[in-house]
């Protein structure tokens, strides 16, 4: 009796720990600890990045991209089903190589084989709230996989690649030693007087932070505030007063004895003026910052990634401050973008992005197949020619930092056109933090809000929430240089970054849930069928040519090639994802090209009688309805076409026996998301076959061919 | 004591005096002045009849700075993609100052891959300027003044690929960045390889009933035929020799590299051309951040090949608002007639239709006046002004402000082989230029060879390497000094 019950009691035992070990999912839940009640800075994200990449090593990758000028690693942490994915060149053999032997090309990695999609934070190095944000989104993804059924799905299927701080100097300056700086480090003489980097920013008073020192000046553009005597406010341009001025500058003193203070600081280009988009003023000169495009050591590892990583179609650069998105473009107008491109980011993920963060959907995007109607009525009402052209003004929180009133550019070398324009992605540009909407119980202040009611309104509220700490009270300050004064201000970054803890977690969780709709709508290529179809067998040692006239085929006897089945094959594949592999015009860009589909078999038992070894599909549509846009198209520019230059390369040659088809590779002329390829092949004996699909950002996929 | 102090102070200062009244020059013991005299070739003999791999003319540059150490220095202005050192040389004499504080002249050659004439003029040139400073007293004050920085090899890759292995005159000519070609989803996987193993890369034909092609009477070329006669045998054109490595039914249409390279440069970049961002080949990169760094840069020659012709760069054309038709016409038919005055004087003389706006006349007259020269030193070489579209010397003159001169070297052998005169060379006119002038090395007879895919087939009827993009062994040394003299000018 005894016996029985103890054998019963250990089987129950095992069963449910049998039962526990089945129903745990593996890799489930948080395995590396974060919290966002203290910013990371640049080591602080270092950590965290090994920390998951040792503790998920079956769905994330961590590579070091590059290094910055000071030496610091650029890191991108891939993350991704490692055990899944294909890429062509996996499939492909290779032979008679040329015996020279030059090595250039590397194998490509599997999770290059699915859509992906790019986030980078703190391209300016003090604006590390989009750090944060990349960080928030990599804990939710590595947690949530194996438990979370979408999160699960995305990693499994998807690609992302996260860049959390493409500006490690910036970071590094602004959090861990306190003196904010937008720009990369450069060791250059500012001054040009022989030294470098001798004159930046002090700690004057020794209290471990760099504040701002305020000292009355008759030429000063600064008054203290009526309301709040901590305040300071800048003066707009001609505006008079009668109230004492004031300058204000950042802690510093002249440390090289030449009169000026932080003149020469490792302060150097602002990272996102060096890309090559725009980046050149129409008279010749340069309008964007460093040497040329894409001098800088930062924008050069991003810019070296991006290119080797062909498959992200959706990109995502986080900067602080505002709460609101760009999408392209600022460096042109409205009239550079394809109408479909428009569409389906204004109609689509504007959409879900305003209602994300609260805002109001324009009256254009709920109903956009009538935006003829509203066209008409802008006419009357608006001085906006492109709002006219578009149908509606673009609202705040989803626009242009194109000025289209004054038809002016923003700026010069912006990444998220460089992205778009260059490589086809929909890249954006989210300006991050603003503390009216991401503060849950911030008071709305009433009537017209502007810059100095939210100072107002952020100083009283840390006053009460957060003990008075984020502004530091000003004391007074005898400056070496310029007399009597006060040191004070905002701790160095929290007047443009989201404050630590809930208000940050508020800023993390919107743009994870709509870094997830985004991830949502990339293509997915799959092969829904292979049909293999044996029309003829031949025992005798004579080849049957095939020879096609409309539809029909003719098998003719030739030449010996020996024994073998003449086989018809066909392939379907369908993009079962919402977008198309490509944004409007992406195919034809340098450097990306339209979704192919290989019929691979031994080619020494293989023959292509009707169908070129890989043909061409053009780029397939996704499968969702993109709101307001019914094939409306813009005049090619002559950018877009390919290059002349194949004039120096011998084309490729066909082989004597494929003369009776056209030389190109086959075209499978369809539109929509589905495709059919056809091939006609004879094969000796039972030498195997494959079907690969290979789009560059709509993923790749392979089948065997089951021949009965 | 004091006569003895009086007289120690007196010679002294008549030494003093001697020295210093001294005329420049003297100090070069070994001056040369006559023309047909000993310039100090064989101090430090070189070979130029022959191109060098890159281990060997980086071992000549090596080995000729250090006989010169005072004279020279030697260094890496980076790798290129597969890894070799872009070996530069700074040439000034060392003891007349520093080499950052005179006024330099850059020069570079084969950018391309492929046009390794650059290499061997830019070495002519190191070593004409080294070898003669001691003899001739132009070198000798040039190389005082002034400062050289010559890079003899910029694409040093492909370079060592195209001297050292068979290749077609065209390639390889790009960066090794590998590229998608054919849009097939592969990069770089279906290149040029040697069939026949004969060094050289040849034109494939295949016998074929209903060809176009035929034999030649003396079997040496194959000539389209539409008329063909009975019994002929005739053949199809298959194309460039190769393998079809991935099986896709085409030959050699997806080859090693990506980017033009003399489109990679900021000025004037555009994404087709350039691609994939400025300056994202390490060769041409490590060249603009040198050329940065070294504000001294006054003028720059960059060597090309082919067409003889000397490209500089101008400052922008502006447009004369509301020009009609007629007054266009009549602007150029007044600058013909200028030139063919000119020309009397000076068959040399050189006019560019091209407006400048008046604070940039200077610089347009100064590039009109050098090159009249060079025309007239480089003898058949025609001027004329060169593009943009990110190209290095675009980069030097818009960006950097020197003045610079892309010079396509040697050329089609026009005047050399041209014996009926119609200002093209056909097939046979080459083989006959060939075999006489080259004594038959520069051709390949058409031959049978098995092809593993295409069966027997037939290779050549086309001239070697060297011989229409690059000039033969003879000639290297006639570019090389032309041209040399070109830069001293």
């Amino acid at each position: 009796m005894k016996l029985k019950s103890s054998f019963f009691l250990r089987m129950a035992v095992m069963f449910t720990m049998f039962g526990l070990i089945i129903h745990v999912p593996l890799n489930a839940a948080q395995k590396v600890p974060i919290s966002f009640d203290k910013y990371h800075g640049f080591y602080g994200t270092v950590d965290y990045l090994k920390a998951v990449a040792k503790a998920y090593p079956d769905i994330t990758k961590l590579l070091d991209i590059g290094k910055s000028t000071m030496g610091r690693s650029i890191y991108v942490l891939v993350i991704s089903n490692m055990g899944t994915g294909t890429t062509i060149d996996a499939h492909v053999g290779l032979r008679n190589m040329r015996k020279e032997g030059v090595k250039n090309v590397i194998p490509m990695k599997p999770y290059q084989g699915k859509p992906a999609l790019w986030i980078s934070g703190a391209t300016h190095g003090n604006e590390f709230t989009g750090t944060e944000v990349c960080l928030y989104t990599i804990d939710k993804l590595v947690s949530g996989y194996g438990s979370d059924e979408q999160v699960t799905a995305i990693i499994d299927n998807k690609t992302f690649y996260i860049c959390p701080i493409v500006n490690p100097d910036g970071v590094y300056n602004s959090v861990e030693r306190g003196i904010p700086q937008r720009a990369n480090s450069m060791n250059k003489d500012d001054d040009k007087d022989g030294k470098v980097n001798e004159d930046g920013p002090d700690d004057l008073d020794s209290d471990g932070r760099i504040l701002q020192f305020r000292y009355k000046n008759p030429k000063g553009n600064y008054v203290v505030d009526d309301q709040d005597p901590r305040l300071m406010i800048r003066l707009r341009g001609n505006q008079k007063t009668d109230k004492p001025r004031y300058s204000v500058i950042t802690e510093d003193k002249d440390n090289d004895g030449d009169n000026k203070h932080g003149e020469d600081s490792e302060s150097g280009i602002d990272l996102n003026r060096n890309y090559p988009e725009g980046w050149w003023r129409t008279d010749g000169f340069a309008g964007g910052k460093g040497d040329y495009p894409i001098s800088a050591p930062e924008t050069h590892a991003m810019a070296e990634f991006v290119t080797n990583h062909t498959n992200i179609l959706m990109a995502q650069n986080y900067h602080t401050s505002g709460g609101f998105t760009f999408r392209p473009m600022g460096t042109a107008p409205h009239t550079n973008l394809h109408p479909k491109d428009v569409a389906v980011m204004d109609f689509i993920m504007g959409k879900k992005y305003l209602e994300i963060i609260g805002e109001d959907v324009p009256e254009a995007w709920k109903n956009p197949e009538d935006l003829d109607k509203y066209k008409e009525e802008l006419k009357k009402t608006s001085k906006n020619k492109y709002a006219i052209m578009r149908g509606y003004e673009l609202p705040r929180g989803w626009r242009v930092s194109y000025n289209e009133e004054r038809d002016q550019r923003y700026g010069y070398g912006m990444a998220a056109d460089w992205m778009y324009m260059q490589y086809g992605m929909f890249a954006l540009c989210t300006e991050l933090w603003n503390p009216m909407n991401d503060i849950r119980d911030f008071p709305k202040p009433e009537g017209d809000v502007n810059y100095t009611q939210i100072q107002r309104e952020a100083l009283k509220y840390q006053d009460e929430k957060y003990d008075g700490k984020l502004f530091i009270d000003w004391k007074p300050y005898n400056h070496p240089e310029l007399g009597e004064g006060e040191i004070g201000g905002w701790l160095p970054n929290l007047r443009n970054n989201a404050w630590p803890g809930d208000p940050l977690r508020k800023v993390c969780q919107d743009h994870w849930q709509f870094t997830l709709f985004r991830a949502g709508l990339l293509p997915e290529v799959v092969i829904t069928d292979v049909k293999a179809e044996v029309l003829y067998t031949a025992n005798s040692a004579k080849e049957a040519k095939a020879i096609q006239s409309g539809d029909q085929v003719t098998i003719k006897k030739g030449q010996s090639k020996g024994k073998f089945k003449v086989i018809k094959i066909t392939a379907q594949v369908k993009n079962e994802g919402k977008l198309a592999t490509h944004v409007a015009r992406g195919a034809q860009l340098a450097g990306n090209r339209e979704d192919v589909i290989w019929l691979v078999g031994d080619p020494a038992k293989t023959t292509y009688l009707l169908g070129t070894p890989f043909q061409k599909l053009g780029v397939m549509e996704g499968t969702m309805k993109i709101p307001g846009y019914s094939g409306q198209r813009m005049p090619a520019a002559p950018a877009q076409q390919r290059s002349q230059r194949r004039f120096f390369y011998p084309p490729g040659y066909p082989m004597p026996f494929m003369r009776q088809q056209r030389r190109q590779p086959t075209r499978v002329d369809q539109k929509g998301p589905s495709r059919t390829a056809k091939w006609l092949v004879a094969v000796e004996g039972n030498t195997p076959l494959k079907v690969v699909v290979s789009s560059q950002k709509g993923g790749t996929k392979a089948k065997p061919v089951s021949i009965d | 004591m004091k006569i003895k102090r009086l007289i120690r102070y007196t010679a002294t200062f008549l030494l003093a005096m001697v020295l210093v009244l001294t005329p420049p020059g003297f100090s070069q013991k070994k001056q040369q002045k006559s023309p047909g005299g000993y310039h100090g070739e064989l101090d430090f003999p070189i070979s130029w009849s022959r191109y060098y791999s890159y281990a060997e003319w980086t071992k000549i540059m090596h080995d000729i700075q250090k006989k010169y150490p005072q004279l020279a220095d030697i260094q890496s202005i980076g790798k290129s993609r597969m890894g070799r050192d872009q070996y530069l040389i700074t040439i000034t004499a060392k003891e007349t100052g520093n080499h950052t504080e005179k006024t330099a002249m850059w020069v570079d050659g084969a950018i391309h891959g492929n046009e390794v004439n650059g290499i061997t003029c830019s070495l002519y040139l190191m070593w004409y300027l080294l070898t003669r400073y001691d003899y001739d007293p132009y070198v000798h004050d040039l190389v005082d003044n002034c400062t050289f920085y010559i890079l003899p090899g910029l694409h040093v890759d492909a370079n060592e690929s195209f001297v050292m292995h068979p290749n077609t005159p065209n390639n390889p000519r790009e960066p090794y960045r590998p590229e998608d070609n054919d849009g097939d989803g592969l990069y770089d996987e279906d290149r040029t390889e040697d069939v026949d193993g004969d060094g050289e890369l040849s034109t494939m034909y295949i016998e074929d009933p209903k060809g176009t092609y035929k034999l030649s009477a003396d079997k040496r070329l194959f000539v389209r035929t539409d008329d063909p006669e009975e019994g002929v045998q005739l053949f199809t054109r298959i194309g460039g020799e190769g393998y079809d490595n991935d099986s896709d039914g085409l030959i050699n249409e997806d080859d090693i590299g990506g980017p033009d390279p003399n489109r990679n440069f900021p000025y004037g970049w555009n994404l087709n051309a350039g691609n994939p961002y400025p300056m994202s080949e390490p060769e041409c990169r490590n060249v603009f951040e040198f050329q940065l760094k070294h504000p001294n840069i006054f003028a720059s020659f960059h060597y090309h090949n082919t067409g003889r012709l000397i490209m500089f760069q101008a400052p922008p054309a502006v447009r004369e608002p509301g020009m009609s038709p007629e007054q266009t016409q009549r602007m150029r038919e007044m600058q013909e007639q200028r030139l063919a005055l000119m020309r009397e004087t000076n068959k040399y003389a050189q006019l560019f239709d091209r407006q400048v706006a008046p604070v940039n006349q200077h610089d347009m007259d100064t590039q009109t006046a050098i090159v009249t020269a060079g025309a007239r030193i480089l003898q058949n070489y025609r001027p004329t002004i060169a593009g943009l579209s990110g190209q290095a010397h675009a980069a030097t003159y818009y960006m950097l402000g020197a003045y610079s001169y892309l010079i396509e070297l040697w050329g089609s052998n026009t005047e050399y082989a041209d014996m009926d005169d119609d200002g093209r060379v056909s097939d046979e006119e080459m083989l006959q230029w060939i075999d006489i002038e080259l004594m038959g090395e520069g051709w390949i007879d058409p031959h049978k060879v098995d092809h593993p895919d295409l069966g027997e087939i037939w290779i050549g009827g086309t001239p070697k390497k060297h011989i229409r993009r690059t000039p033969p062994a003879r000639y290297i040394e006639q570019e090389a000094y032309k041209n040399a003299q070109f830069v001293m000018y």
